[in-house]
């Protein structure tokens, strides 16, 4: 079962129009990455999924409930962090953590040892100080801890490592992973190296539509091209190579061969070992995430 | 219902911790001896002016200070304590709202009408809490010095008061659900006084307005019986009931 | 005299212990933020001091202490 439809969801503000159809669905136990430019309507969508917005027209379900505007799903399914969250400044780590729990109602006893648990998976349970003086990493990981308190089966993440630097960025990944084995994560993001790291189902919003959705395999599939690079050690060969492979094009010393199958490859090696061609690097270049970006958003 | 005691304590939590508890009980403890002190200090003042008032031509009988010159620096005093109120209180809603600290506890299942309901008791109960604190030290001061029974229906004159601060703190709750500022609260809260005093210009409409239950001179002095404020104190009450009310769905339809 | 000033003790004695408390908490308040809402720490020993009888405490927590 899919813990989160989205069919074809509509939204405007004023006369722009924001989102135009969008739909994915997120089966259960995946980190589902949600790709868009800035400005795409990344935040829009999840707003919409959360019943924060009202949106014009389509349907969301969390967990076979259907999501209405100004009441978001009460089974307590869902999780989530804000791109900047914001919390009470005068309560500690462990403060808010009960505060939401007392919310969801979990019993006090569960409350305690739970609290515990995830302050120690996001890092924060050597931490005594008040909310106040947090850095945005900081913040970033206490509200990981607020979203997963009541074990939801949805963790929705809106931007979670665009503000943070690396060391706060790997943790912050390292964190989703590991929730991953206690519940399905959605998160949106423009940095695609994050959506390789730990993704295994993405969805690419461009222009108020869903361009691509599926799993990180359906991609490798669907671009199975990939390119070869080589550099020779000494240029004046560069003529004899383009001469027998003339599909090839040279740019700043380095003769590129595109859409180059595995047979192509070993043709390529043979004819510069047959020629005694001496070689200084020879690359190979799987199609990635960026090229099918650009590809989705037509550039 | 765990969300609204949640959220209550919360709420509770957050009046101590930003100091804003301990600032209004000062203020309220301040004012309760205020006023019988401004009283007691009339005569030494009107003594000292005398000369003043001599050289233009006046003279100054000897003032002979009663519980009802304490009790009337008690209505003089207490709106000020109620505005200090209304101040602090009135970025309560907006601030968060703005800040976005309430989106992590709704997407909890948190509903907007116990944030509403639960930042609305707190101030009720801050401001019974102040204005009968205010009263008590005013009160035992002035039976400490004056004759308490000089003066009539004293209780009743303040829970007149107090009333009236129930209204204006529902007039928070209600400019809240829409507002986009404190500033602009307070600017709503501030235009509703102003009109009702602009409607209690026309004569006949006094008796059924709020402002009528500050009126509390009058009924010191024995002019006006408790029962004629009934009219405006039920008025009163079902104005701040229908504020309070209006605010849960405009909250429910406000975009966060 | 002095009878006379016996009589305003039981007023004046919780009134100074009040506002001397909360005029030295705030002033030990101030001076121990860096940053204020609006104002600088000058400006916020000087108001308070200035309007020792409430009014400058007052002041400094509804608009110059920095929001938690």
């Amino acid at each position: 079962m899919n813990v989160l439809e989205v069919r074809d969801i509509k939204k405007s503000f004023g006369s722009k129009k924001v989102l135009e159809g969008v739909s994915f669905s997120v089966p259960e136990n995946c980190v589902f990455g949600f790709i868009g430019r800035n400005g795409a309507g990344k935040t829009t969508t999840m707003r919409a999924v959360l019943g924060l917005l009202k949106t014009d027209g389509g349907e969301i379900d969390v967990c076979g409930e259907r999501v209405s505007y100004g009441c978001t799903p009460k089974s307590g399914c869902i999780g989530f962090l804000p791109d900047v969250p914001e919390f009470y400044g005068y309560m500690n780590a462990r403060e808010y953590l009960t505060l939401c729990g007392d919310i969801t109602g979990i019993d006090r006893s569960t409350l305690k040892s739970r609290c515990s648990e995830l302050l120690e998976l996001v890092g924060l349970d050597k931490e005594k100080h008040r909310i106040k003086g947090y850095s945005r990493g900081m913040k970033q990981r206490l509200g990981i801890a607020q979203a997963l308190i009541n074990r939801p089966k949805l963790l929705i993440c809106d931007e979670p490592t665009s503000a943070l630097d690396p060391v706060g960025r790997k943790e912050i990944l390292d964190i989703l992973s590991t929730a991953k084995e206690q519940t399905s994560v959605v998160f949106s993001t423009h940095i695609l190296s994050d959506v390789e790291r730990i993704c295994t189902q993405v969805a690419f919003l461009e222009g108020g539509r869903t361009a691509f959705s599926g799993s990180i395999e359906e991609i490798h599939a669907m671009k199975s091209d990939t390119a070869l690079e080589l550099t020779l050690a000494r240029p004046e060969d560069t003529g004899r190579v383009t001469a027998t492979f003339p599909g090839c094009t040279v740019s700043e010393g380095k003769l590129i061969f595109p859409k180059a199958s595995d047979s192509d490859q070993a043709e390529l090696m043979a004819f510069l070992g047959a020629q005694a061609i001496p070689v200084m690097r020879l690359e190979r270049h799987e199609a990635d995430l960026e090229d099918l970006f650009m590809e989705v958003i037509g550039k | 219902m765990k969300g609204f005691t949640a959220f209550f304590s919360k709420e509770v939590r957050e009046l101590i911790r930003t100091k804003r508890l301990m600032i209004l009980a000062a203020v309220f403890i301040v004012v309760g001896i205020m006023n019988p002190a401004i009283a007691k200090l009339t005569p030494k003042i009107i003594e000292m002016e005398a000369e003043t008032f001599d050289s233009m031509g006046m003279t100054v009988g000897e003032v002979k200070v009663t519980a009802m010159d304490c009790w009337t620096q008690f209505i003089k005093n207490i709106p000020m304590a109620l505005i200090v109120l209304l101040i602090m209180m009135s970025g309560a809603y907006t601030s968060e709202y703005a800040k976005g600290t309430l989106i992590p506890l709704l997407t909890k299942g948190l509903s907007r009408s116990a944030v509403v309901l639960s930042k609305f008791f707190v101030m009720l109960t801050v401001w019974s809490a102040g204005l009968w604190l205010c009263f008590g030290i005013t009160y035992f001061y002035s039976g400490y010095y004056w004759d308490n029974s000089a003066v009539k229906e004293l209780p009743f004159a303040a829970f007149g008061w107090w009333l009236f601060g129930v209204l204006m703190i529902s007039c928070i709750v209600f400019f809240s659900s829409f507002a986009g500022s404190a500033g602009q609260v307070m600017l709503g809260t501030g235009a509703a006084y102003f009109a009702m005093t602009m409607i209690g210009m026309y004569k006949k409409a006094a008796e059924y307005l709020p402002s009528r239950l500050c009126d509390c001179a009058s009924l010191y002095k024995g002019e006006l019986e408790p029962s004629d404020y009934f009219k405006a104190a039920v008025i009163t009450a079902a104005v701040s009931l229908v504020l309070v009310a209006a605010a849960l769905p405009l909250t429910n339809r406000r975009q966060l | 005299m002095d009878a006379e000033i016996r009589e305003y003790l039981p007023l004046i004695i919780p009134l100074i212990i009040v506002q001397f408390s909360l005029l030295g908490y705030t002033i030990v308040h101030i001076l121990r933020h860096d940053t204020y809402k609006r104002g600088s720490r000058a400006l916020w020993l000087i108001i308070t001091l200035v309007g020792m009888n409430f009014w400058g405490p007052l002041l400094y927590f509804i608009l110059g202490k920095e929001e938690e």
